[in-house]
């Protein structure tokens, strides 16, 4: 032990954690021992290999027991109920109180237990009441039945499935406490001779089995229900021994000062001596001694340990073995063993494998390794993963156990551990480089293995006190871990900042590129321009919005318009919302931003939604003295007149006692012309410069829409006719009047006159022109469109087209 | 129905998965109050009897009127992050609060909600190789409000289709938005980490194009008969109402609707699932005449194989044949009477006559001068969409229009449709579609290089997609047809003339992909639009509410 033996455990209060973890040592109160410091005990913790990991004061209560979390957390019970958690270094956790019954009665004593996949605290109270909490980090106390009156001389948790049931010795009964049953249940252990009562007992760590000490020095084994007994063995001694624990689930052991009394599950015992005063560790697959200088393992040999390496054994193993040793010493031994193994050589290339993962010397592992691969050769379909494993994995096994580590695993139990929690454990211990050897030598997924350890070791890194600028640091931190899938920045930033570390969460999160955690953490530093700038880099407006909200509230508005001017996406977003939300806003930007187009389709949008005239014309008045200033000529042109008919039909709805409000220019001359108002027209197209082409289309529409036909004859004898007759014609076909259509019909121009003809129903006229024209494809047309009515005209159309002079 | 190798099947099953997420997260009944605009859009996602298995028993709109009462446990309201929806959902409950004060009262429980929760649905399954976004105002919203969701919108549902079919090696793009959503599409892949979808890639080639590189199209008048179904009626989350009368004796054996209401207008599925509809949809109008009374005939022919029947097991298979037979003459029907209605409406009003003009501005015919054809179109005051349409056609086509005819139009239309269109003007010369021409017209070159035009077009058997257009070629297909065939490196000249910058990138992919013969394309789209609704998007009429 690196304790350099100046340790008597014998002074102290010990607990170990299960897997090879940590201990905790502290002055054993109740014992009278030679003291360098007064006052409150100190609590020390050592690796398995007695390097110490830390110490801290214990300021609270008298501590009753000390014991272990599965995730290696020191758990520490007071006198009064309060139980404390502790990591490995000491650094405080969280209390709990067992409630208030236990703080007013005090403890007796106390057991911390684990269970399947959590740790649990049970206390028997001075009141000989239990109470238990089943998992520390969620507590919750529960109660169970009382027991009767009396000195319990001892008591234990045995977990049966998912139950958590109570032992407890009293007097001559053993009682059983749960959860179904509202009063102690008595249970009948199997005695070759009665009498005894129990002082002592064990439960195996895989709770099946249990051992029963009684005052006369009686062992009974048997199963943890007390209903089969495997054997009972008689220790031959009244002294209540210091320890009794499993040694896996093979053997019972009992421990004196100095002697060790190993007891088999079938009744055959050995006795070992010590060297020093000691302490037991039970694990699921063996015991460990803890003394004051060594750190043994206790464990069954397991079987095929025994055939392999058994001197005279002619296990297909030993033979393998052999034949190896034979072929490295070139020695003819080394065919007749194979020989003799001819067909079992698989069988002895396992056993050679398993035999090397329970050995823990690295020799003995390297010879039955290579023995192995040496009957492997003989074997070329055999699956490699096995051997693989074991070779990978011994290796893994062997760095751990290593004293600097100080982390004694068996194979089973690495199994059982898995490799990431090992890794978890070694970066608990902030074991990193060695983590990252081990993540890198199996090939773990980068998630598992690389980025997991890179990440917590980063946690770590901002919380060390450093002499490098945060910046360095996080450059640091930075070039180790990179861009590794997995690692989020967020939470090594966050970590700095637990830590008062701004500056450096700051630089760390530049990092992250996840946008929308790198924006939120930024925003939580008051980095508000660096996440305005990040939000937009992401493109996602959500977040954007978000900044933005977060400045509203946070800066005056004026300063908030002035910042978001350098982000042009950002401003638009927020004029966005403003066209929602807020129109005053955004008159205030646009006022800021001198846009005074902006202003003048603010004012336009301000007319329409308004509904008396005064203010709608007014509203009007201003966006065009808003868009002269902007320049916008055409914007403020066609405002101006708008303005202008505005007063116009203001006047006419005087003077006509008609509404002409919100009608556009073309339907007020529509209105007037079918009210036969021409002069009134007149007076609008010079007034509003219509073009002569869509004044004669009105006036052609809306007379005829009208029936007013003089009307539009006398407008057709106008000379400047712009747009034709075809108007015309349409015109008064649509208003049902064929013959004023007619009358236009002939006017229309020559290469359109053949299709108004027939439109008007004028096919003979139609003929006469096809003729003259000397058109077939018109003639044809003409042809279409007879009815049975037209014989005559049909078959004087079929003459002419047979006629070759016409052109088609 | 199943697709091609690609089939966004997967897409519509993966959405449905997040809606049963969130459907299932909430225990008990449940009422959902949709917004009207979602539901359409979610009824191809699930329907009413895939919402009762998850405890939905009632389905309201969301609306200004209140909710009629109802005993569920929970009330989920289903819309889409606008704040006047917002505002109608506090409405419908401050009317329920007012109603139910008293029993509020007594529970002591003030109407709220519990949660709000995101449901991140970007893409619905419009057919198996083409999915919408529904947004509908993607274009608008970038171009007129500088708002880009819609951009990381996009990216976002790229990644999702990325998720589901595999990365896509190579990306092709050309405009701003292509290659802003192409570089947030980079970034989100570097935040997803290691995360990468293990999913073998199935589609190889991305091309992003953004609408502002071909703003010709939309404004043309597409002629398949799917295009004018769409023209006159309006495709919705693929069903059309078609006016009802029409209808009236095809659908007499059918029982009669409840609702009186429902008489004038008839709702009819589109879909590529109906055999005939898939194979006429994509045909030019004039070949759908012929298609059908071919469809036609061949009903009338398998129903006169009863007099070929003979024996009893003739006759037989002939009747198992019958209900097939009667859905395909359903079918037949059916179209019959929608192209009777689309016949109607090219005949009638300025349809022909604007195609023509329209068909002459493409050809890049008279651009630089004021269309007598627009201003007449003017003076009637036919639909202002399809003068819209014209001039921002004419403007584009010709790069621009001198400042003189600008002012001409823009006075005209204001003349005639009134001042509360001067929104609207101000939004499309701000999205680009009416501009003061600046430099030489460069349509020309483009028009040349990219065969946008083709003379010779057979409309009943195509050979060239210009069929169409009866003779234009959508710049954004020929696009993506020269990617393939000669490559972008042929036709840089164009691409410089377009707006925007070009793309063409390379994923690094983990594993080498596998070789494929001939490309079979698959559409994303923010929304299917055409000419009209294009239009409409992006105008303002003042005082219209």
């Amino acid at each position: 032990m690196e304790w350099g033996g100046g340790i008597n455990l014998g002074d102290f209060m010990v607990a170990a954690a299960q897997y090879g973890g940590p201990l905790a040592l502290t002055r054993d109160e109740t014992k009278f021992t030679k003291t360098q410091h007064a006052g409150k005990p100190l609590i020390f913790i050592f690796s398995s290999s007695g390097r110490k990991i830390s110490s801290f004061k214990w300021t609270s209560g008298f501590l009753l027991s000390l014991g272990w979390s599965r995730s290696e957390d020191l758990v520490c019970v007071q006198e009064d109920g309060a139980v404390s958690i502790y990591d490995m270094f000491g650094t405080y956790q969280h209390t709990f109180n067992m409630g208030q019954e236990v703080k007013d009665t005090h403890i007796q004593s106390a057991q911390i237990f684990t269970s399947h996949r959590e740790t649990g605290v049970a206390i028997l109270s001075k009141s000989n009441r239990i109470f238990m909490v089943s998992n520390i980090y969620e507590p919750k106390t529960r109660k169970y039945p009382d027991i009767p009156g009396g000195v319990v001389e001892c008591w234990c948790v045995v977990r049966e499935e998912r139950h958590t049931n109570v032992l407890v010795s009293q007097g001559r009964d053993l009682l059983l406490l749960n959860h179904i049953e509202q009063r102690p249940q008595p249970l009948y252990p199997e005695w070759n001779e009665a009498g005894g009562c129990i002082v002592e007992m064990a439960v195996s760590t895989n709770s099946r089995h249990i051992a029963l000490l009684s005052d006369t020095g009686k062992l009974w084994i048997g199963s943890s229900d007390i209903r089969i007994k495997y054997c009972e063995y008689d220790a031959k001694s009244q002294v209540k021994p210091k320890q009794l624990a499993w040694c896996g689930t093979g053997a019972v052991v009992l421990l004196w000062d100095m002697t060790l009394e190993v007891v088999s599950v079938n009744g055959d015992a050995t006795s070992y001596y010590l060297d020093s005063t000691s302490h037991l560790v039970q694990e699921a697959d063996g015991l460990r001694v803890l003394g004051s200088i060594t750190h043994d393992v206790l464990q069954k040999v397991p079987l095929v340990v025994t055939e392999t390496l058994g001197i005279g054994s002619m296990a297909p193993g030993a033979l393998l073995l052999e034949a190896a040793k034979g072929f490295q010493e070139r020695s003819t031994r080394a065919n007749d063993c194979l020989g003799m193994i001819k067909d079992s050589v698989e069988e002895a290339v396992n056993q050679c494998l398993q035999a090397a993962q329970h050995e823990y010397r690295p020799q003995a592992q390297k010879m039955l390794l290579r023995a192995a691969l040496f009957g492997k050769s003989f074997i070329p379909e055999m699956n490699p993963e096995p051997c693989k494993k074991a070779i990978f994995t011994l290796r893994v096994l062997n760095a751990v156990r290593d004293y600097r580590v100080g982390l004694p695993l068996t194979w089973n139990e690495l199994e059982h551990l898995t490799l990431p929690v090992l890794l978890d454990r070694l970066v608990y211990r902030r074991y990193f480089p060695l983590a990252l050897q081990i993540a890198d030598f199996l090939k773990l997924p980068e998630s598992d293995g690389t980025s997991r350890i890179l990440a917590h070791w980063a946690c770590y890194k901002v919380l060390q006190p450093s002499q490098k600028s945060d910046e360095q640091i996080a450059k640091e931190i930075n070039s180790k871990l990179g861009y590794t899938p997995g690692i989020s920045y967020t939470d090594i930033a966050n970590r700095a900042d637990q830590a008062g570390r701004k500056q450096l969460a700051i630089k760390l999160i530049e990092y992250e590129c996840r946008a929308k955690e790198q924006v939120l953490v930024l925003m939580r530093l008051g980095e508000d321009q660096t996440a305005l700038r990040r939000a937009l880099q992401s493109g996602d407006t959500d977040l954007i919005y978000t900044v933005l909200h977060h400045l509203r509230q946070k800066l005056s508005s004026g300063e908030f318009l002035m910042l978001i001017r350098n982000f042009p996406v950002a401003q638009s977003l927020h004029i966005r919302s403003c066209q929602e939300l807020d129109m005053e806003q955004l008159r205030d930007i646009l006022v800021q931003e001198d846009d005074f187009h902006g202003q003048g389709l603010l004012r336009i949008k301000e007319a329409y939604n308004t509904y008396r005239t005064d203010s709608h014309q007014a509203s009007l008045v201003g966006a065009a003295e808003l868009f002269r200033k902007a320049k916008s000529e055409s914007a403020c042109q066609m405002t101006e007149e708008q303005i202008k008919l505005n007063k116009w039909q203001m006047r006419l709805e005087e003077s006509q006692q008609k509404p002409y409000a919100k009608k556009s220019l073309h339907d007020t001359v529509h209105q007037l012309l079918l009210d036969g108002q021409i002069k009134e027209t007149e007076k609008l197209r010079v007034e509003f410069k219509i073009p002569e082409r869509r004044y004669w289309w009105l006036r052609v529409v809306a007379h005829a829409q009208a029936n007013h036909w003089e009307e539009l004859a006398n407008f057709s004898k106008n000379k400047k006719n712009p747009i034709g007759f075809e108007p015309f014609v349409d015109a008064c076909l649509k208003n049902g009047n064929k013959i004023e259509a007619q009358k236009y019909a002939m006017k229309v121009r020559d290469e359109n006159k053949i299709t108004y003809l027939i439109k008007c129903g004028l096919l003979e006229e139609a003929v006469k022109v096809a003729q003259e024209q000397r058109s077939a494809s018109s003639l044809t047309k003409v042809l279409v469109a007879c009815g049975p009515q037209h014989q005559n005209l049909q078959s004087r159309i079929q003459v002419l087209l047979s006629d070759s002079s016409f052109k088609n | 129905m199943t697709g091609g190798k690609v089939d966004f099947a997967l897409i519509k099953e993966a959405t449905r998965i997040e809606l049963v997420k969130l459907l299932d997260s909430i225990p008990g009944t449940k009422a959902v109050v949709w917004d009207e605009k979602l539901a359409g859009a979610f009824s191809h996602v699930a329907d009413y009897a895939f919402l009762r298995t998850h405890d939905v028993c009632k389905m309201f709109y969301i609306t200004a009127n209140k909710l009629p009462p109802s005993n569920v446990a929970h009330i989920i309201f289903l819309a889409r992050p606008h704040t006047s929806i917002m505002d109608q959902i506090n409405q419908q409950l401050r009317m329920i609060s007012l109603l139910c004060e008293r029993r509020l009262q007594e529970h002591g429980v003030r109407g709220s909600f519990t949660t709000v929760r995101e449901l991140p649905l970007l893409l619905f399954r419009l057919d198996c190789d083409l999915v919408s976004m529904e947004l509908p105002l993607c274009f608008r919203d970038l171009q007129l409000d500088s708002d880009p969701t819609s951009v990381f919108l996009v990216a976002q549902a790229l990644m999702t289709i990325q998720g589901v079919f595999g990365l896509i090696p190579n990306i092709y793009g050309k405009g701003q938005s292509a290659k802003q959503v192409y570089e947030l599409m980079v970034r989100m892949r570097r935040e997803m980490g290691g995360n990468e979808p293990q999913v073998t890639p199935q589609i190889d080639q991305l091309i992003l194009i953004d609408r502002s590189v071909d703003l010709i199209t939309p404004l043309a008048t597409q002629l398949t008969y799917d295009g004018l179904i769409d023209q006159f009626y309006g495709i919705n989350n693929c069903t059309v109402k078609l006016p009802g009368e029409k209808f009236a004796q095809t659908s007499s054996d059918s029982p009669p609707s409840d609702d009186s209401s429902f008489m004038d207008t008839k709702t009819v599925q589109l879909s590529s699932l109906e055999i005939l509809y898939a194979e006429i949809r994509d045909c030019n109008f004039s070949a759908v005449g012929p298609r059908l009374s071919r469809h036609a005939k061949s009903v009338k022919a398998q129903y006169e194989e009863r007099h070929a029947a003979k024996t009893v097991g003739e006759l037989k298979q002939f009747v198992q044949k019958i209900p097939q037979m009667e859905v395909h003459k359903q079918s037949v029907a059916t179209h019959t009477t929608i192209a009777e209605l689309i016949q109607e409406q090219i005949a009638s009003g300025i349809f022909r006559p604007a195609l023509q003009m329209e068909q002459e501005f493409l050809k890049g015919l008279d651009t630089d001068k004021i269309s007598p054809f627009i201003e007449d179109c003017i003076a009637q005051k036919e639909s202002l969409n399809t003068v819209l349409r014209l001039i921002c056609l004419q403007c584009i086509v010709n790069s621009g229009l001198k400042p003189k005819i600008l002012e001409h139009y823009k006075r005209d239309v204001i003349h005639t449709y009134g001042f509360e269109h001067f929104l609207t003007l101000e939004n499309l010369e701000k999205a680009g579609l009416l501009y003061v021409q600046q430099g030489r017209s460069t349509y020309a070159t483009v028009r040349k290089t990219m065969q946008l035009t083709v003379d010779d077009v057979s409309e009943h058997d195509p050979t060239d997609m210009s069929y169409v257009h009866s003779g234009y070629a959508p710049l954004s297909a020929r696009l993506v047809e020269f990617l393939q065939w000669p490559g972008w490196r042929a036709i840089t000249g164009v691409l410089q003339v377009l707006p925007g910058p070009t793309l063409t990138e390379t994923q690094q992919l983990p594993s080498a992909l596998r070789q494929r013969s001939g490309p079979e394309y698959v559409i994303a789209t923010t929304k299917i639009i055409n000419g009209n609704s294009f239009l409409q998007y992006l105008s303002d009429e003042l005082g219209g509410e």
